[in-house]
C-alpha cells in the first residue's frame, strides 16, 4: 500500500491511463441539505413541544396552587371578618373594653337626614371580569386572516 | 439409505396443527381486538384512569344586610394508604416521623390510629388547616394522601341554629337552610381524570383531564341577625319566666313576606350539634314554626271577622247580643270565662274575645264562604316558604268525613283547626299589607359568579279587599290600644294584635291542664312594618295569651321598631278613642241562651274589659247580602313559582353595592 493510496481513499480515485488522479469532490445538492435540516428540526419539534408543554404545565400547576392558596386565604379572612363583626363580640368589646352598658331607658333623637344605604359587603359580590385582553401572536393573526373559519 | 427429516404425513399433521393454532390465534385476536374491543378498552381505561369528584367551595350564608352567618374555610383531610406503608418499612418510618412533626402528635398516636382503622385507606386527621396541608403535600410523603375538604364556621355562634342547619362530613346539607338549599350552596362538582400507577397514585405527566368545578353560590337570607337576636333573647326570657316547655317568636315584613326572625325552642347549638351522640334528640333540628301545627285559638277570630266583613255580612259596628252561649246542633258554645255581655259590636267581639260572637259571625257567613276565605288566607296548604317539611295544616271542610256544623262554630275561634305559626303570621300580614296573600320567603338573593340574582316577592293573590284590611287594622288596634292597660300596648307606637289561648292536642285528644298561649299582631298599626307572633307552649301557672304572651310581644316591638327605623312618637294609647258606635240592628232568634252548661271546650283569653251588658240579639244580615260581590271581585290569581330574577350584571356592581341593587326591596 502506497502513501498515495492512503491519501486517496478508493472511492475517490480513478484510474486513467495508468495514472491515478484524484476525483473531483461532488457536493451534495442544496435540497438535500435543506431536507436534512428540515428533518432534524421536524424531529426535534415534538421534543421541544413536549418540553415546552411540560414546563408550561408545571407553571400552570404552580399558579393554580397559588390561586387556590389565595382563595383559601380569602375565605379564611372572610370568615374572620364574620367572627369579628359578630353581635356577641361587639357587645363584649363594648362592655369590657369600652365600658358601655345598654341604654335604659332610651332617648330617641330625630335626625332630619335619611339613613345611609345598607350595603352588601363587596367581598361577597362576584368579581368583576378582568379587562385584560391578550394580543394574539403575529403568526396567529396571519393564520386568522388566511384561514376561513 | 437413511432419509433425513419427517415423513410427509407427519409434516402434514404439524402443518395442520400450526395452521389450526394460527387460525385460533387470529380468531382470538379478532375477538379481542375487534369484536370486544370496546369492552376491553373500557376495562383498561378503568384500570389506568381514575375519576375523582372534586367539590368546589360551599357558599356562605349571609343575613339580609350581608353579615356572614355561615362561612366556609378550606381545610384538608389526611388519609394513609396502609398498603404503601406495609410494602416498605422505610416508607412508614419516614412518613410517621414527618407527620408527627407536622401534626404535633406523637408517632405512637399516629401508628395507633392507622393500625385501628379498617381497610386500606385510613383517615388520620380532619380539618387540617390549609397551610399545614399544603406543607404536607409538598413533602410528598409515601402512602400519605391529602385531600381537600372544607369546614363551616358560624360567625354568630348559635344564633339562628334551626334556620341555618348544618352539613355532614361530606359537606352535604343535613338540616335547615344548609339542607333546603344544598344544591345552590354546594354548586356543581367537577371531575378530575388522571392516569394512575399500580398503587393508585397519579402518574406524573400522565394523561389528565378535568371538568371544572362550579363553586357554590352565597345565599342572602331575609333573616336580620339583630332581630333574630332580639327574638331569641326575648323567647329565652319568656320561657324562663313562664316555665313554658317551648315556644316561638316569628317576625315577618308584611309587604314582601320576608321572614325577619324565627326563634324556636327547644333548639340546639349549631356550633356543636353532637351528631355522634346516640341519645341525640333529632326533633331539636326541626323548625317547629313551619313543621308543627297547633290550634291557634282566639287569634283566629281575626280571620273570621275579616272574612265576614269582606263578604259584607257584618261591619265593625254591627251588633249581636251575647247571652253567654250559642247552640249549634247538639253543642253549646260558651265564652272562655262563661260570661255574657249583652249587645256587642264586632269590634267588641274581638276586644272581649267572645267565642259566641265569632260563632255567630260564621253562622251569618255560612260554611262555604267561611272555608273559601280560609283558603284565600292560605290555610290548609303549604306557604311554599322554601323550608323543607313544611306542614299544610288541618282544616276540615264540609264534605270531609268528620266535619259537622259544630266545627264551623269552633273553627271560628281557632279550635278544631290546625295551622302552623308561619301560616298565622302570613294571615296577619294579609291584614297588615292591605289584603295581599304574600308568599313568605327566607332567601332574599343568591350571589353566583355571574351576578346577584334576586328572589322576587310573590303575591299569591288577594285575600280580602283593601278597605276590609283597613277596617281590621283599626279593630285589631282597638283590641290592644282600646283596652286600658292591655299588656301588648307599646308606648310610642300604635299597636294592633290579638291574643289566643288554646288547648294542646296530642294523639287525638286534648291534654288536661295544658295550653298554648299566643299573641299575634303588627306595628305600627297605621303603617305596619313588622308582624310578630309570640307563642308559648304549655306554660306553668298563668296560661292566657293576653297575659303572658302579650307582654313579650310588646317587649319585642320596643326593641325591633327603633332598629327598623320606626322611631317612637308621643303616642299613648287612649281607649276612649275606640269607644264603639253600635249600629242599630234587630234581634236574633238563634242566639238564645241555653240552660245547660255543657258544650265545647272553652276558649281562654285575657286582657280585655268586661262590659257585662245584656241587650237584645240582632237580626242576621240577609243571605243575599252575605253572598255579595267580594267573591266575584277576588280573582284567583295563579300562584307564582319561586324563581330567581334575571341576573344583575356584575360589571355594574361597585365595590360596595346597595342592597337595593339586588331588587329585593
Amino acid at each position: 500500500m502506497t502513501s498515495r493510496s492512503l491519501a486517496l481513499p478508493a472511492p475517490l480515485v480513478r484510474r486513467a491511463g495508468g495514472r491515478v488522479r484524484p476525483v473531483q469532490r461532488t457536493r451534495l445538492p442544496l435540497w438535500i441539505w435543506v431536507g436534512l435540516v428540515g428533518l432534524t428540526i421536524a424531529a426535534l419539534m415534538p421534543v421541544l413541544q413536549s418540553s415546552d408543554a411540560a414546563a408550561t404545565g408545571a407553571t400552570l400547576a404552580a399558579l393554580e396552587r397559588e390561586r387556590a392558596g389565595l382563595q383559601a386565604d380569602v375565605r379564611l379572612l372572610a370568615s374572620q371578618v364574620g367572627e369579628l363583626t359578630a353581635l356577641s363580640r361587639i357587645e363584649k368589646v363594648a362592655g369590657e373594653r369600652l365600658g358601655l352598658t345598654p341604654a335604659r331607658p332610651t332617648t330617641v333623637l330625630a335626625v332630619d337626614q335619611p339613613p345611609p344605604d345598607r350595603l352588601l359587603p363587596a367581598r361577597f359580590l362576584p368579581r368583576r371580569q378582568a379587562a385584560l385582553e391578550l394580543q394574539p401572536p403575529w403568526w396567529q393573526q396571519v393564520l386568522d386572516v388566511l384561514i376561513v373559519r | 439409505m437413511i432419509r433425513a427429516g419427517l415423513s410427509p404425513w407427519r409434516m402434514r399433521v404439524i402443518t395442520i396443527v400450526l395452521v389450526a393454532f394460527g387460525t385460533l390465534l387470529i380468531l382470538r385476536l379478532v375477538q379481542v381486538q375487534i369484536l370486544e374491543h370496546p369492552r376491553f378498552e373500557q376495562e383498561a381505561r378503568d384500570i389506568h384512569f381514575w375519576t375523582q369528584e372534586i367539590r368546589g367551595p360551599r357558599g356562605a350564608i349571609l343575613d339580609r344586610n350581608g353579615f356572614p352567618l355561615v362561612t366556609g374555610i378550606d381545610t384538608f383531610e389526611i388519609h394513609v394508604d396502609r398498603d404503601a406503608w406495609e410494602l416498605e418499612g422505610g416508607n412508614e418510618r419516614l412518613a410517621v416521623e414527618k407527620l408527627s412533626h407536622r401534626l404535633g402528635a406523637s408517632q405512637e398516636q399516629i401508628r395507633a390510629i392507622v393500625d385501628s382503622g379498617g381497610g386500606r385507606d385510613v383517615l388520620l386527621a380532619l380539618n387540617v388547616p390549609y397551610g399545614l396541608g399544603e406543607a404536607i403535600i409538598a413533602e410528598g410523603l409515601p402512602g400519605v394522601k391529602v385531600t381537600s375538604a372544607s369546614l363551616r364556621r358560624y360567625g354568630e355562634g348559635a344564633l339562628a341554629s334551626q334556620i341555618l342547619g348544618f352539613v355532614g362530613r361530606d359537606n352535604v346539607g343535613l338540616a335547615g337552610v344548609e339542607f333546603n338549599f344544598d344544591s345552590v350552596l354546594s354548586g356543581k362538582p367537577g371531575r378530575l381524570v388522571y392516569e394512575r400507577d399500580s398503587l393508585g397514585n397519579p402518574i406524573p405527566f400522565g394523561a389528565r383531564g378535568m371538568e371544572p368545578v362550579q363553586p357554590g353560590a352565597d345565599l342572602v337570607l331575609t333573616i336580620d341577625r339583630t332581630l333574630q337576636r332580639i327574638a331569641e333573647e326575648h323567647l329565652a326570657a319568656a320561657l324562663e319566666k313562664t316555665g313554658a316547655r317551648g315556644g316561638a317568636i316569628l317576625m315577618m315584613e308584611p309587604h314582601t313576606g320576608d321572614i325577619l326572625a324565627i326563634a324556636s325552642s327547644p333548639s340546639f347549638d349549631v356550633t356543636n350539634p353532637n351528631l355522634g351522640d346516640p341519645a341525640l334528640d333529632l326533633s331539636l333540628f326541626r323548625n317547629r314554626t313551619v313543621t308543627d301545627v297547633y290550634e291557634p285559638g282566639s287569634v283566629f277570630k281575626v280571620v273570621t271577622m275579616a272574612a265576614a266583613i269582606d263578604a259584607g255580612v257584618v261591619t265593625p259596628d254591627t251588633t249581636f247580643v251575647d247571652t253567654g252561649a250559642i247552640v249549634v246542633g247538639a253543642s253549646t258554645i260558651r265564652n272562655f270565662d262563661l260570661s255574657f255581655h249583652g249587645r256587642q259590636t264586632m269590634t267588641q267581639v274581638l276586644q272581649r274575645s267572645l267565642n259566641t260572637g265569632a260563632a255567630w259571625v260564621t253562622q251569618q257567613l255560612g260554611a262555604d264562604l267561611f272555608y273559601w276565605y280560609l283558603r284565600q288566607f292560605g290555610f290548609n296548604k303549604s306557604t311554599n316558604s322554601g323550608f323543607a317539611g313544611e306542614a299544610s295544616g288541618i282544616v276540615k271542610e264540609p264534605g270531609n268525613l268528620f266535619w259537622s256544623p259544630v266545627d264551623l262554630a269552633t273553627n271560628s275561634y281557632g279550635q278544631g283547626i290546625s295551622v302552623t305559626p308561619l301560616q298565622i303570621v302570613r294571615a296577619m300580614a294579609v291584614i297588615a299589607n292591605g289584603g295581599d296573600l304574600v308568599r313568605p320567603r327566607i332567601v332574599r338573593a343568591v350571589i353566583t359568579q355571574e351576578g346577584v340574582r334576586a328572589v322576587p316577592t310573590v303575591i299569591e293573590g288577594r285575600a280580602i279587599r283593601e278597605d276590609t284590611a283597613a277596617q281590621l287594622r283599626v279593630m285589631m288596634q282597638a283590641v290592644v290600644d282600646g283596652v286600658a292597660g292591655h299588656p301588648a300596648q307599646t308606648p310610642g307606637w300604635p299597636v294592633a294584635g290579638k291574643s289566643g289561648t288554646s288547648d294542646v292536642a296530642e294523639d287525638g285528644a286534648y291534654l288536661e291542664g295544658e295550653s298554648i298561649a299566643s299573641f299575634t299582631g303588627f306595628a305600627p298599626a297605621d303603617d305596619p312594618r313588622v308582624v310578630v307572633l309570640v307563642k308559648l307552649d304549655r306554660p306553668q301557672g298563668e296560661i292566657f295569651g293576653g297575659i303572658i304572651a302579650a307582654p313579650v310581644f310588646s317587649a319585642v316591638l320596643r326593641d325591633a321598631l327603633p332598629y327598623l327605623g320606626v322611631p317612637p312618637s308621643a303616642y299613648v294609647a287612649e281607649p276612649s278613642l275606640f269607644e264603639p258606635v253600635p249600629e242599630e240592628t234587630g234581634s236574633a232568634d238563634d242566639a238564645a241562651a241555653p240552660t245547660d252548661a255543657a258544650g265545647a271546650a272553652p276558649d281562654a283569653d285575657a286582657g280585655e274589659a268586661d262590659a257585662g251588658e245584656a241587650d237584645a240579639a240582632v237580626e242576621p244580615v240577609a243571605e243575599s247580602e252575605a253572598a255579595g260581590t267580594p267573591i266575584d271581585a277576588l280573582e284567583d290569581a295563579p300562584a307564582l313559582d319561586l324563581q330567581l330574577a334575571e341576573p344583575i350584571d356584575a360589571a355594574t356592581v361597585e365595590d360596595t353595592a346597595p342592597i337595593e341593587s339586588a331588587g329585593t326591596q
